[in-house]
Order: structure tokens, then C-alpha cells, then sequence
């Protein structure tokens, strides 16, 4: 790998998973967490969220093996390359499910708050427009603007949360783990929280662009903790302020938790259109990583010198895919089968690769 | 080079057309903004049809402003419709034939609700439209009236804000009366869908020229039970931990007749299970301080009152408590929260209790204990 190309810093790392992973998934994580695990729902996140920490360390533990090299090369040469290219698609279709889904969570969330009677093909497709703008770049610009979003979606959404605490009681909060609110037979349902979790992969992907490869695994597992304790706050939030009943029956706790806040600041009244504007970026953010891990991953498989090429062709599928997820169920349904590829890529996959690589290891260290 | 500078045109173009306005932009003076809603019954029932009578009120800006183009003293500046219908969509629907303005119900801050609509439809159906629509706020504020709904809408505020504000205010924090229950649509939903308490909301009527506060409506499953006085409004802020502050009267221990008033800022509730044998009992220990703000006897505040005196506030506030635990069980609306405090903090017990047939019979021990907390200006009479 050129030198000249190991451009991101741990931190920038550490920024990028974060702008992957947070996105639209945490809008409605809080009411799939509370139908499953109740007034608990709180512990499930956590709980998740540390599984997939784990998962985490394991997918920079093998990127680590290979630091020159992407995923779509070290898989074909651990799995043969037939198999290898096989994964490698499997790897672009896991990136590229996300796009569509977070173009439509985007349309709906200013359908619903701020341009109510804007059409499909002009909020979506502004939207894909500057996604494929972003995602044409390189990597190094994504870092930039990654950065300074996701920190501003980060802080508005602090704000609010820690707003709306006038509002906490501890008592939503309990009965802790109580039998009759856990009800483990939705968990097909609402598998849909891993989708929320499902950012980490793309280390595999941009390692050999980080400048101390070495630090790769803190960045990583910091980058995948902070989401984890973000979730969690959020869903301590939600289930405290409205409680566990209420909560199942939200679609968006989040954006209820904005209209809950009383700041007494005119120019602040509408909490929730000020945590609106800001979570875009976030989605942004999402769907710009996505989509050029998404694009990377074909042009490297593919032998496609620019990327951006590859970027400008997938526009209109992503147009089309996000205009026939036509409401709140088809897209919550996508989310569940993305939630199904990120268990088997996150707790199947990588973690078989990581085994392969370290055999091959030993295997190469017998022979010396 | 020259593909780019081409896409990059087209590009500007774009955004020159679509980031200059919002799209299908609506200019404020095309909407009718609404401040507050009514729900009553209609003075005449179709035989074999239910409907409500849906009132609204517009603010007139030009009347609001004052000055030289501003409206008369006597004029109002504000305007409200009405109209009977079966669904709120219906009603909005029906109004906006009458205005050449959208009707924006966005900045719909309160919601006034008849106690005999309540009473025939029920607080679910009322309210569906407004828990399913986006731009309405949590923090909107709901009350039930106490007579026509709609009159108090008309009510002209006694100093100059606009109508809506004025009963906004009435039932608020700001009010910084214990006489009023302070609760917003998203306190009535989370309450609604929680089990083991029942809701209660703010009860307002209308007075001669203003609107009066105070006292509150319990409700069950949607439905109007009853009303709980001043008094017992304030004993219920003071058991949900919600209480701001307020004054007491109580009798001179020391001379019969002569009152003295305190004001009672700082109280604190806590509650506890207990079990007594095979019995269970709820414990509930009030604490708090007070001090005396005014005497009808000469004297002022002496050391010799103290004992007599704490035991006077005391028992007057316990007596508020008694009350309003007695209307509550007599209604059998949870209005506590009980029921959630076993569920949340003993689970096993809640569940073997059929709550509905309990809450009424459910032993509740009060403790309560008042202390002076001595601020003296002016020391004698």
C-alpha cells in the first residue's frame, strides 16, 4: 500500500464508525428493545451492543492480519477466489442494502416534519445526488466532512436527551428483567436492533488507508463502545421519560422525546425539528460510508480503477430501491433482512475468516 | 474538462432552483394559525347520530397589534368556529370551508374538553387525531371544562395576551397555584398507556369575565369519574411528589378562634411496602417545612407556639390527604400511582392482585410531619 494513502487518523477512524454505525437504526431502537425485553429494554442494547464490541475486535484482529490489503483481496486469498469474490459480494450487498433504507428513512422524516407534501423524486433524489457526490470522493474528504457531522448529529442529540430528563422517573425503569415483559418469542420481529450495530465491517475495508494500522483495534473497539453507551443513554432516556407501555406504541421515540422538551427559549420551542435537521446528517454520514464501501468494494473486485464510477452507476437502482420501500412496515422489514446479514457477516464470517488467517499463520510459521 | 464544467452548470442550475424556497411554500399570511381547540356537545342530537360540536380559535394579527390599525378595545382579537362532527378530520374539514386561510393546527397549545363530552365519547376517541399527528406537540396542554367548553375559548383575558395564553398560563407551572394539577397531552398518554395509575387532568371553568382554575377530573379508561376539589388537588400534588407551594390556614394553638397562615414550600413524599401478617399495607410518609406569613392575633411568631403549631399543620394536611385517598378509593381510580409502585417494586405481589377490585380496599397508612422552619422578619405583633 502507498504510503500516501494511509491518510486517516485514529481518531478519524474512531469518527467513521460512529457516522457508519449511528444512523437511522437508533430513531426506533428504544420500542424495539422495550417489545422485547420490556421496561428493561435498556439491558438488551447494552447487551448487544457488548456482543457486537466483541465482534468488532475480531474484524480489526483479522483486518490487522493483512494491513495492506482490503477485505475483497485477503478473503480470496483465505478462502480460494472463487468463494473469496463470492464473500466479497455478499460484503457490497451488506453496504449497499443500507443506502436504500436510509434514503427512505430520510424522505420520511421530512415528509413528516418538514416538507410534508415534497415528492419522492425530489427529496430522494437530492438526497442520492449529494450521497454520490460525497461517495465519489476519497476517503480522506469523507473523514472530513464525516467529522464534522456526526459530531454536530452527536451533540444536538445529547442536548435533547439530556433535556428531556426533566421528564425522567426512575420508576419506567422497573420492574428490572421482569418475566412477564420479556417476550424472547418477538426476537424474530425485532431482530431489527443488530441493524442498529451494523457499522464495524467497514474497518475491514479502510484499514489500509489508516495511518498507524497498529492502533487500528482501540480505534475500533472505542468507536464500537461509544455507540454502545450512545444507544444505551438514549434508551435509558426514552424508556424513563415515556415508560415501557408507551414506548412500544412510538414509532419514532426519539423525535417524541424532542417534542416532550420544554426549553423556555422561543427560538428553541421546536426541539424536535432542531434534532431533525441534525440527525439528517447523520443518516447522511451513513449513507455516504455506505455507499462508498459499497462502490470500493465492486471496483476493487471488479478491477475498476475509480471508484466514482461505479459510485454514479449504482444511482439509479438506489433510486429505485428507495422509492419501492413504500412505507414505515416494507422498510422495517428491509431493516430485518439487513439485520440477518449483519449477524451472519458479524458472528459467522469475519470470526471464520479471523480462525483461517491465524491457521494460515501458524501453518506459514511451522514452515519457517 | 469540458464534461465537468458542464455537470458542474447543471449542477448550480439545481440548486439555484431548489434551494431558493422550501418546496410547495406557504406564506404565513395564507395560514390560520389555531391556538386552541373545544370539544362540547351539540345543543341539538340527530336521533340515531353522535356527534361533538369542534370549536377553534383563530388570533386576528391585525386586532392583536394595537395602535392605529390595530382593532378597538372592543373588538375582539381573536375569532372562534364551530361546527358538530363526527371525527376531528371531519370538523377541520367542515371549518376550512368557512376560512380562506389552511387551517395550521401546529401551534394548537391547548385543548379544552366539556366534562359531558368526556363523559359520552370518552378521552381516546377525542384525542386519536392529536396523538397520530406529527406537528402536534407533547406539550400541548388538555383540561376538562367545567360547563360549555367553547364559552371558555370566548373568554376576553382580563390583561392584554392573547385568550389562549391566558388559560395556557392559568394551568401551568407559572400559575404557581397547588390548587391546579399541571399535566400536557404527553403526561396524559404516558399515564393512559401505563397500568396501575389513572389519569387525572386540570378542571377549568368559566367565572363571570374570567376563566376559574382549580380542582381536577379523574378519569378511567377514557371515561369522566369525577372531580376532586381545590383541596384535594392539592393533596394529590402533594402524594405525587408535584406539589410547588402554597398557604394554610390553621388555628392559633395558643388562643382559640385566631388563625394563623403558613406557607408550605418544601414537602417531600416517599412511599413503602409493609406487610403486616399476611396483609399488605402502603406506607406513605410526608415531610416537609413551613413558615408563618401572617397572624389575626397580635402576637406574632413565639417560641411557646412551636409544638402546637407543627402539630396544627400537620394534621391539616394530613386531613387534605385522608380526602382525597378516600375520593380516590371511593371512585376506584388509581390516581397514585399505587398500582405501578407494586408492579415496579414488588412484581410477585402485583401480580396475584386483581388491582381494579383492590385499589379501593388497599390499606394506605399515612405519616406525615411538619416542622417550622423559622424565617422572621418582624418578631411580636
Amino acid at each position: 500500500m502507498n504510503k500516501e494513502l494511509r491518510t486517516l487518523s485514529s481518531r478519524q477512524v474512531t469518527l467513521i464508525l460512529l457516522g457508519f454505525t449511528i444512523g437511522a437504526g437508533v430513531l426506533t431502537l428504544p420500542s424495539a428493545a422495550a417489545r422485547v425485553f420490556g421496561a428493561s429494554g435498556w439491558v438488551w442494547v447494552l447487551a448487544v451492543g457488548l456482543l457486537f464490541t466483541g465482534a468488532a475486535f475480531v474484524a480489526v484482529k483479522l483486518a490487522q492480519e493483512f494491513p495492506k490489503e482490503t477485505i475483497v483481496e485477503y478473503s480470496q486469498k483465505l478462502l480460494g477466489k472463487p468463494v473469496g469474490i463470492l464473500f466479497s459480494l455478499v460484503l457490497a450487498l451488506f453496504f449497499f442494502s443500507f443506502i436504500p433504507i436510509e434514503t427512505r428513512v430520510m424522505q420520511e422524516l421530512v415528509n413528516i416534519s418538514i416538507l410534508p407534501s415534497a415528492p419522492t423524486w425530489f427529496v430522494n433524489g437530492l438526497f442520492i445526488l449529494t450521497m454520490a457526490y460525497g461517495a465519489s470522493r476519497e476517503i480522506d474528504q469523507l473523514a472530513l466532512v464525516n467529522e464534522i457531522l456526526i459530531e454536530i448529529a452527536l451533540f444536538v442529540g445529547l442536548f435533547v436527551s439530556i433535556l428531556a430528563l426533566q421528564h425522567f422517573k426512575p420508576i419506567h425503569l422497573l420492574p428490572f428483567l421482569a418475566k412477564d415483559q420479556i417476550q424472547l418469542e418477538r426476537l424474530g420481529e425485532e431482530i431489527g436492533t443488530a441493524f442498529s450495530y451494523a457499522g464495524f465491517p467497514a474497518i475491514n475495508m479502510i484499514l489500509p488507508y489508516i495511518r498507524s494500522p497498529q492502533k487500528a483495534s482501540t480505534a475500533t473497539v472505542v468507536g464500537t463502545l461509544l455507540v454502545v453507551v450512545v444507544y444505551t443513554f438514549f434508551t435509558i432516556s426514552v424508556l424513563g421519560v415515556f415508560g415501557y407501555y408507551e414506548t412500544i406504541h412510538l414509532s419514532w421515540p426519539g423525535l417524541e422525546l424532542a417534542k416532550s422538551v420544554n426549553f423556555e427559549a422561543v427560538i428553541l420551542e421546536r426541539l424536535d425539528l432542531i434534532l431533525l435537521i441534525s440527525w439528517i446528517s447523520a443518516i447522511f454520514t451513513t449513507g455516504v460510508l455506505a455507499y462508498f464501501l459499497a462502490a470500493l468494494t465492486l471496483s476493487k473486485l471488479f478491477g475498476v480503477s475509480k471508484h466514482a464510477v461505479v459510485v454514479w452507476a449504482m444511482a439509479p437502482l438506489i433510486y429505485y430501491l428507495s422509492a419501492s420501500l413504500k412505507n414505515y412496515f416494507t422498510w422495517n422489514r428491509w431493516g430485518l433482512y439487513i439485520s440477518v446479514l449483519t449477524l451472519v457477516i458479524s458472528f459467522v464470517f469475519l470470526p471464520f475468516l479471523y480462525i483461517l488467517a491465524l491457521i494460515k499463520q501458524r501453518r506459514q510459521q511451522r514452515g519457517r | 474538462m469540458r464534461v465537468k464544467k458542464l455537470f458542474f452548470l447543471f449542477l448550480s442550475i439545481i440548486m439555484l432552483i431548489t434551494q431558493t424556497s422550501c418546496w410547495q411554500g406557504r406564506e404565513i399570511d395564507a395560514r390560520a394559525f389555531v391556538t386552541a381547540i373545544a370539544f362540547d356537545l351539540p345543543q341539538e342530537q340527530a336521533e340515531g347520530v353522535q356527534q361533538f360540536l369542534l370549536s377553534i380559535q383563530v388570533p386576528v394579527p391585525l386586532k392583536m397589534a394595537g395602535g392605529e390599525r390595530g382593532g378597538s378595545p372592543e373588538e375582539k382579537p381573536f375569532l372562534v368556529f364551530g361546527t358538530t362532527a363526527d371525527t376531528v378530520i371531519a370538523g377541520i374539514l367542515q371549518l376550512q370551508r368557512q376560512l380562506d386561510r389552511q387551517l395550521f393546527l401546529g401551534h394548537a397549545r391547548l385543548i379544552l374538553i366539556s366534562e359531558e363530552v368526556v363523559k359520552v365519547f370518552g378521552l381516546d376517541e377525542l384525542l386519536d387525531y392529536f396523538k397520530r399527528d406529527f406537528r402536534i406537540q407533547r406539550m400541548t396542554r388538555i383540561a376538562i371544562v367545567e360547563g360549555k367548553a367553547k364559552e371558555v375559548l370566548n373568554i376576553q383575558p382580563p390583561i392584554g395576551q392573547t385568550p389562549s395564553t391566558y388559560i395556557l398560563n392559568l394551568i401551568s407551572p407559572q400559575s404557581g397555584s397547588s390548587f391546579n394539577y399541571i399535566s400536557d397531552l404527553g403526561k396524559l398518554l404516558v399515564t393512559q398507556s401505563d397500568e396501575g395509575i389513572e389519569p387525572v387532568l386540570p378542571r377549568i371553568s368559566k367565572g363571570k369575565e374570567t376563566a376559574l382554575t382549580g380542582g381536577a377530573a379523574v378519569l378511567k379508561n377514557g371515561k369522566f369519574l369525577g372531580w376532586l376539589s381545590d383541596f384535594e388537588t392539592r393533596g394529590l400534588n402533594i402524594l405525587l411528589n408535584e406539589f410547588i407551594e402554597s398557604d394554610y390556614q390553621v388555628e392559633c394553638p395558643l388562643h382559640s378562634g385566631e388563625i394563623i397562615s403558613v406557607g408550605v414550600n418544601n414537602l417531600r413524599t416517599n412511599y413503602r411496602l409493609a406487610q403486616e401478617g399476611n396483609t399488605w399495607a402502603l406506607m406513605i410518609k410526608v415531610g416537609g417545612k413551613f413558615e408563618t406569613r401572617e397572624f389575626s392575633e397580635k402576637h406574632g411568631p413565639m417560641a411557646k407556639l412551636t409544638e402546637g403549631l407543627e402539630r396544627n399543620v400537620t394534621e391539616k394536611i394530613r386531613e387534605e390527604l385522608e380526602n382525597v385517598i378516600i375520593k380516590a378509593q371511593g371512585l376506584g381510580a388509581d390516581i397514585f400511582g399505587i398500582g405501578r409502585y407494586l408492579q415496579a417494586y414488588n412484581p410477585k405481589l402485583w401480580k396475584q392482585l386483581n388491582w381494579e377490585q383492590e385499589f379501593p380496599y388497599f390499606p394506605i397508612k399515612l405519616e406525615v410531619r411538619m416542622e417550622w422552619a423559622l424565617t422572621v422578619r418582624r418578631l411580636g405583633g
